[in-house]
Order: C-alpha cells, then structure tokens, then sequence
C-alpha cells in the first residue's frame, strides 16, 4: 500500500504558502497606498511610496549605510569564523564536540541578553574601558553606543555562532586525508590550505558569506540598541516609520525594498556559486 | 482506614483557620469598583511609581485595579492608532500638549463627566474641558551635573549653545525625537537660534554643532546617563533632579525663549473612546488631581502640579528651588503653539539630520 | 615526489620535536579559538556575573563588589508574565511547525513530483524574510483581514503564534529533509514487503530515525519563537508582550538591573534545555544542518 506523498503535502503545502502569501500581498498592497498620516492610507493604488524612495537621499543614505554596515560585519564574521571551523573541524580530541556544543548553547540565548551583555561591557564604567584606561591605552571613556564600530559588533555577535557552524559543515567534507596526501607530497601548511582547503571550500564559503549578509542586512534588535537613535539602518527605519510616524505605506514601501535587496543578493549568490563550481570542475 | 479518619480530622482545624485568616484579610466592605480593572497608559520607570503610590493604591481601596501600559507617549499614541477599528489596548492615557490635536482629529478620545471629577475646581479654567484635564506641567531646560562642571572650571550653561562647549565634548545627551522631552528642546532651540515652531532647521543645525553623545529615549535612560558619568548635562526637565536627588548634584537652568524664560510642557489625561470603564476612568482622574497625588508630582516627581492649592503648598517648600513654582514665575514660562507645530515633518527633517551620515 | 610511507616517517620523532613544530600552532589555534569564545560567550557570561551585584547605582559594576541575590529576588512581576506568555506562544509555535512541517518534508521527499527543489526554495522563502518584515506584513494582514471579518489577531496570542509559525517552520523543514534525503527507505520497503502495516512500519522504522531530526526541528522551532524580538515588537498588544520584547523595551527605555537576573535566569534555562537534548538524541543534527540552512 503505497502512500500518495503529493496528498500529504498537499496541505502542509497550501498552509505555508498561504502563511506566505497573505502576509506579504497584504503587506506588498499597502505599500502601494500614499500615507495620509497617523497611520490612514489614501484609496487610491499610487507608486508614490517608491518615487519618493527613490529619490529621497535620505532613504538612499540608509540603504547606503545598511549595506556598509552588513559588508563590514560580513567579511570580519568571515574572518573569524571560518578558521574557527577549521580548527574545530580538524581537532582530533573531544573539545571539538563540546566547542561546538559551547556555539549552539549561546545561539538559544536571546539576542537581547547578549546585546546587554556587549552594551554593559563596553559602557563607560565597564570592563572594557576599565582595562583599556588602566594600560593607559586611552585617557577617557570610549563608548561604542550609537557608534557604526558598535553596531558591527552586535551584528557580528548576532551572526557569528550559527557561521560558525555552517563552516564547519563546509570544512568537514573535505576529507582530512586529502590535507595529508597534499603534505605528504611536499606540500607547506600554508599551501595546504591555498590549494587544497580553500578552492574546494569557496563556494560554501561564498554561499555562507551570503547568507550572513542577509542576516546582517535584516538585523534589527541588536542595531536598534547599540545604534541608539543615531545608527539608523533600514531595519531601524522600518520599525521607526512605522511605530513612530505611522507612516504604515512608507513602511511597507522601505520593507519591500529590504526585500528586494536580499532576495537579489540570494539570486546573485546562487549564481555565483555555481558559476565557481562550474569553474572547479572544468 | 483510621489514619485516615485521623488525618482529616487534623486537616480540618488548620483549613478553618486558614480560611478565616483569608476572610477576614478580605475589606470590610465592597469598593465601588470591586472587580473593576483599568487600562493606564503612562511613563515607566520610576513615574509609575509615583502614580501607583498615590493613584493605584486609592483605586486597590475601592476594590479595583490598575493595569499599565507603560511608553513613552508617542509609543502610546502608536499603539493607539495601530488599533483603529478595534477595541483600544488601554482606557484612559497620560499624554502631552503636542498630541490633543492629534488625539481630537483622530477622534480617539471621548468626554469626561466632569461633574464626577469634583477636584477639577482646583485648577485654572484654562487647563481643563470635557475632553482633557491638565494633570502636571515639566519645567524644561538644561539639567547638569554640578560637580562636573565644577571640576572642569565650565560656569553654569545660559543659553543651548554653551552645550557646544569642547569641554562638553562627548558628555552631552540632547532627547530623541520619539522622547517626551523633544519637542520642548527643539522648539527652544530653534528659538535661540533664529527660527521658530514653523522652522527648526536652525534648531537642527544647532543640535549638529553640539554633536551630543547621545540621545536619551525616556527619562529612566537619561537617568541612567546621568548617574553613570557618561553624561554632564542634557536637555531635559527640571524632574529629573528630584528622581536623582542624593545620588547625582544635578543642577537645573531654564533658557531664555522667545523672551521668556525656560519651555513649559503640559500632561493631560484623556479618557479613550469605546471604553467600558467610564465611571471608573473618571474617578481615577479625579484622584491623579487630589491634594497627595498634585503634591507628589513635585516632591516625587519634580514636575509641577495643575491644582492651585497643590503649588501654593508647595512654594514653602525649601527643597525645590530649582522648580518655578509662583503664579509668576510659571506665567514666565514659554509655552509652545502648537498650532504651528507640524509634528510628521519634525521628525522626517530630524531623521535627514540627524540620522543620515 | 616522495613515496606515501614518509608521512608516518614524518611522525616518529622526539617529544621535544613534536612540541615544537607543533606548539607555535597550537597557540595560534588556542589564540583564535580563545579570542573567538570570548567574543561570543563573554557578554552572555558577563550579564550572569554582574546580576550578582544589585546595588543602587544605576550602572553595573563588574568585577561584582559584593555578592547578593537581590536583582533575583526584585524581579517585578511583569517579567515572569511575560516569560509564561513566551513559553506559551513558543509551545504553541512548535506544535504548529512541525504539524505543518512533517507532512511537508516526507511528502515532498518522497512523492515523484517534478520541480522539487523549487518546492522546497518555496517552503524556506520565509527563512530570507527579515524579522522586521515579517512583524510588518503580519500586522498590516491582520489588520486588513480584522477590517473585513472583523477578527483583529493584533496583539493577540494566536496572531503572534501564527506569525511566528511562518518564521519557524522553514526551520523544522529544512532539517527534517536533511535528514530524509540520507535515509535509506530500501529499509522501509523491506518491512512493508515482509508484511508490516504503513502505520506499524512508520512507528517502528521510519519514526527512530527521524527522531534526532525532529527534536532538533522542533527545538530550532521553539527557540525561534522564545528569542523572537522583531516579530513580537509590531505584533505584541498591551496585555500580552513576550519575554524578549519586555527586556528590548526595558532596555530602551527603563533599564533595571533586575533584568540582568531574569536574564540569567533564562540563559540557564536554555542550558538545562539544550542539555536535555544533547542527554536525549545528541547536538550531531544541529552541527550537520549547520543552522538549517
């Protein structure tokens, strides 16, 4: 008795595209009404919203920023998480394990404690500027609150566990003996890791790199604690537009552009990926 | 089966005691409102304090209850508007000057029965109808910490624009415009620097010069600020010395405006449409303006009441010399119309400046 | 180029050797690895240390001068409302996920469909939808869908479950198919051939397998929802706010030190969680899925 799989997808299909479907046409649909003000929406279907988007500098300084931010946090997220993996990937010992352990544990903790964690130890009167003040380092306070430095920072919190272990998962399938075959024929360490590890991990590394720049690019809770009001990405804008000047059409329009903006990225990066392993293989 | 026997038999004795102790804690007598639960929307932190001492624990007395909704006004306006059409999340709203055009316009607000608000004759004619009731004004200025200033050799700020001083540098804090306090500092700004309700781009030009260090989102964060040492001075209300009275020597100075000294700014409550505690929300009205809650306002709060026994009391006393409290003195003050306030482009023009980089 | 067996050559040399060809390495490593735990786990380990000192400061002060379990013992009411409201939206989260989740990944696995893999894309295009976004459109739906059937799902516990459901299911989707894809199903068909029923075979041979995958899934699901800030900021009403929100909001606006305890508290909670399932069907799932995406 064989099981139809189609009809037991069937709904769980039609849920989540409904799910999906209603909230972003709704959603989509609104950011096609001119804003009236306190929150009331004009009757009429204009692009109004994305005219002015577009040629409001200040929006286009926003995108600018956001993506400045999310380039910054993306590549020094990389930097340190990819050899983290690696390290990781090749300990021969049960640390490995628990390491890894230590990276899932912290992703189940709120963002928010974490940003009161990274806030409180870089404050004025915390252990950051402490220590930096006693070696004499600096001669007053720094403060990373509404600082682009600090916001990357919340963004490279944010997204430094889960990078973690995706690059793990892309160093674990290259076969530790192939490393070893490369050594036994000559091979340094850093060349090892020139032409072994990193052609055949690029396109993981790349696709990983991608998905952190959306994240980034999403990020809200973090920036809208440590930006306090002066970093403003287009998360913050959103969430400002919208609750503060009720401008909901706007709103919908910045979202959309959001939107785009990843959904793009996520397009480009699944191109690019196979163009590279396209390359490798030929 | 005996144990048994034996066990209720203990039970008994200690349930009829617990029961009569439960009773008996219970009042001697139903409150009127027994059962009744209001929605407050109000400030947090230590304001809602101050309103559940003298307001709350009243209202617990006649058997009801209040519930909060804590934010910042425009926080509260928000939620407000988000729910148009349906049932509003609260009943009754502590709100500002700069929202009742709003708040009429919208239609979210309906009348109250003022003759069940028999303290309404303590205050001015002017500070009250059927729809609002003036409940405390926030004398605004420059807050500092004296001891800082003191320590740097900066004399004592005079006008906005010593905020730029480079010894300032990094230790100001100027309120953000989703803050309560930011309008009063802008429109006083703008004044100082050329310009008026119906142009603060000077007052944002000023705002950039003075670079602030930060820009506080509530008072419990600029109390905050203050206490930590990030923060000397800031534009904010005179308030915030009382709430920090003996933890930081916070001075208060008013600037001159438009030729008047230091900016006003009024706190109504209003009663929101479509409530269905209407007598209660009254009541509770009539409380925040009873002779303890008025006083608090000052020795807690260190805001200024609306009822005229309230500051004729209050002016004795030695400890709030930083609050202008004589009929003159608040007459003094700028008061801000809001006629000419366009609060949608306050904050587009403040997210250009202020935001962009 | 050298014959193969050098390489075990290449290892038999002396302790001292050994150590240090293999020490400046190893510090480089542990330097990193140090560097990067700090960076990750300090602020988490720094909130649970600094709730131990409550004093009357309005900043917090680290190293703790003096220990006292007042921030504990202070913490307002509201907090524990707001982590009972969290637990109940996140169960509530799960249960949904993976009742849409399962039938989902075995059916799509499994049947002969054509464009699967664009299916499946289609089930995790909520895995690329901002958080903002996401609390956004939900709010505007509910509130367009309240306008003409007059049910308003903002500020509601179900509106807020719903919302969060979309956000977590792509979650237990992904890793279920993960999982799915390795299983062998020749194992499946053996049973059914050798005369066990469709149900006896799922329970018995299908569902052990599945298992790791489905705790990770609905475990992915419920923090997810437990951690949630953007969604919860647009979609949270006056009497119901989320856990995360209140601290998010309580940071912005009231910052207690209290909320350096309940977030203690909570961080130990996930602990004691996670090390039920690591105890249960083991973290493996997780790290091979890394992150489900």
């Amino acid at each position: 008795m064989k099981l139809r799989w189609d009809l037991v997808l069937l709904p769980a299909m039609l849920i989540s595209l409904a799910l999906l479907g209603t909230s972003q046409f709704i959603f989509l649909t609104g950011s096609l009404h001119r804003d009236l003000g306190m929150g009331r929406l004009a009757h009429t279907l204009s692009l109004d919203n994305y005219t002015q988007l577009a040629s409001d500098s200040y929006y286009l300084a926003t995108l600018r920023l956001s993506i400045v931010v999310s380039a910054i946090a993306t590549a020094l997220t990389l930097l340190l998480a990819f050899p983290v993996a690696y390290i990781i990937a090749r300990m021969r010992s049960r640390w490995g394990m628990a390491l890894l352990a230590a990276v899932v544990v912290s992703s189940f903790v709120s963002i928010v404690v974490k940003v009161l964690g990274l806030i409180l130890i870089f404050s004025a009167n915390g252990p950051f500027n402490k220590l930096l003040l006693a070696m004499g380092v600096i001669d007053a306070p720094v403060s990373l609150i509404g600082t682009l430095t600090g916001v990357v920072l919340g963004l490279m919190h944010y997204s430094l566990g889960f990078a973690v272990l995706l690059f793990y998962s892309v160093v674990i399938t290259v076969p530790r003996s192939l490393e070893e075959a490369a050594q036994g024929m000559g091979a340094s360490r850093a060349g090892v890791f020139r032409q072994v590890i990193l052609p055949m991990c690029l396109p993981g590394l790349v696709g990983g790199a991608l998905v952190i720049f959306n994240v980034s690019m999403g990020g809200f809770t973090s920036t809208a604690l440590i930006g306090a009001g002066k970093v403003l990405t287009i998360p913050v804008v959103i969430e400002r537009t919208m609750l503060l000047e009720n401008n909901y059409g706007t709103a919908a329009a910045l979202a959309a552009l959001l939107l785009i903006t990843v959904l793009v990225i996520n397009l480009a990066s699944v191109a690019v990926v196979s163009r590279i392993r396209r390359g490798l293989i030929l | 089966m005996k144990p048994k026997c034996a066990y209720i038999a203990g039970l008994t004795p200690s349930l009829l005691l617990v029961s009569v102790l439960v009773l008996g804690s219970a009042p001697a007598f139903a409150g009127q409102f027994d059962g009744v639960t209001v929605r407050l929307a109000t400030f947090g932190g230590n304001w809602r304090d101050i309103v559940e001492a003298h307001v709350g624990k009243a209202f617990a007395a006649e058997g009801g209850k209040i519930e909060y909704v804590l934010g910042q006004p425009a926080q509260n306006m928000a939620k407000l508007i988000a729910a148009r059409g349906q049932p509003a999340p609260f009943d009754v709203m502590e709100t500002m000057d700069n929202f009742l055009p709003i708040l009429a316009d919208g239609g979210f607000v309906e009348p109250l029965n003022l003759k069940a608000i028999p303290n309404i004759n303590s205050l001015p004619t002017d500070e009250y109808d059927s729809n609002k009731v003036m409940i405390w004004a926030t004398e605004e200025g420059i807050v500092y910490n004296r001891d800082k200033f003191k320590a740097a050799g900066i004399p004592a700020p005079s006008k906005y624009a010593d905020l730029e001083n480079p010894k300032l540098k990094g230790k100001v804090s100027l309120p953000d415009i989703s803050a309560g306090g930011a309008i009063p500092a802008v429109v006083g700004m703008a004044w100082e620097a050329g310009g008026s309700e119906s142009n603060i781009d000077p007052a944002l030009n000023l705002i950039g010069a003075i670079a602030p260090a930060s820009y506080w989102s509530s008072s419990s964060n600029l109390q905050t600020e203050l206490t930590d040492g990030d923060v000397w001075a800031a534009a904010a209300q005179a308030g915030n010395i009382q709430r920090l009275a003996g933890k930081v020597p916070l001075g208060m100075e008013y600037m001159p405006v438009n030729g008047k000294v230091g900016v006003l700014k009024q706190g109504y409550l209003v009663k929101i449409k479509g409530t269905k505690q209407s007598a209660a929300v009254d009541w509770i009205v009539n409380q925040f303006l009873s002779l303890p809650m008025q006083l608090a306002t000052s020795t807690e709060g260190g805001q200024i009441p609306s009822s005229k026994a309230a500051l004729e009391q209050l002016q004795k006393d030695k400890s709030l010399g930083y609050l202008k409290l004589s009929p003159q003195e608040i007459a003094g003050m700028y008061r801000i119309d809001y006629a000419k306030v366009d609060q949608a482009s306050y904050v587009q023009k403040w997210n250009r400046k202020i935001g962009a980089r | 180029m050298r014959p193969f067996h050098d390489t075990r050559h290449r290892q038999s040399f002396s302790a001292g050797d050994y150590l240090g060809r293999h020490l400046s390495r190893n510090l480089i490593n542990g330097g990193i690895l140090t560097f990067a735990y700090l960076f990750l786990l300090g602020p988490i380990l720094f909130v649970a240390l600094a709730s131990f000192d409550y004093g009357q400061r309005a900043y917090v002060v680290f190293p703790p001068e003096h220990f006292t379990l007042d921030a504990y013992r202070n913490i307002p009411f509201k907090y524990y409302q707001a982590l009972w409201f969290s637990v109940k939206v996140a169960v509530a989260c799960t249960v949904m996920a993976c009742l849409i989740g399962i039938p989902a990944s075995l059916g799509l696995v499994r049947s002969s469909l054509r464009y699967k893999s664009f299916l499946l894309a289609l089930l995790r295009v909520p895995l690329q939808i901002p958080g903002v976004v996401a609390g956004l459109a939900f709010l505007q739906a509910y509130y367009a869908i309240g306008a003409t059937t007059g049910w308003y799902a903002t500020g509601t516990f179900w509106g807020l479950a719903i919302a969060h459901t979309f956000a977590a299911t792509p979650f237990v989707i992904g890793t279920l198919v993960a999982l799915l894809q390795r299983f062998d199903d020749s194992l499946e068909e053996a049973a059914l051939v050798l005369g066990a029923s469709a149900w006896g075979t799922f329970k018995q041979i299908t569902l052990p397998v599945l298992k790791p995958g489905l705790f990770t899934g609905a475990l992915y699901a419920f923090m997810i929802s437990f951690t949630d800030v953007p969604i919860g900021v647009f979609l949270t009403g006056a009497d119901h706010v989320t856990f995360p929100v209140e601290i998010f909001n309580a940071m912005q606006f009231d910052f207690e030190p209290t909320i350096l305890a309940v977030s203690t508290v909570v961080t130990v909670l996930s602990l004691a969680c996670v090390l039920l399932v690591q105890r249960m069907v083991g973290l493996d799932v997780f790290v091979k899925t890394g992150g489900a995406d």
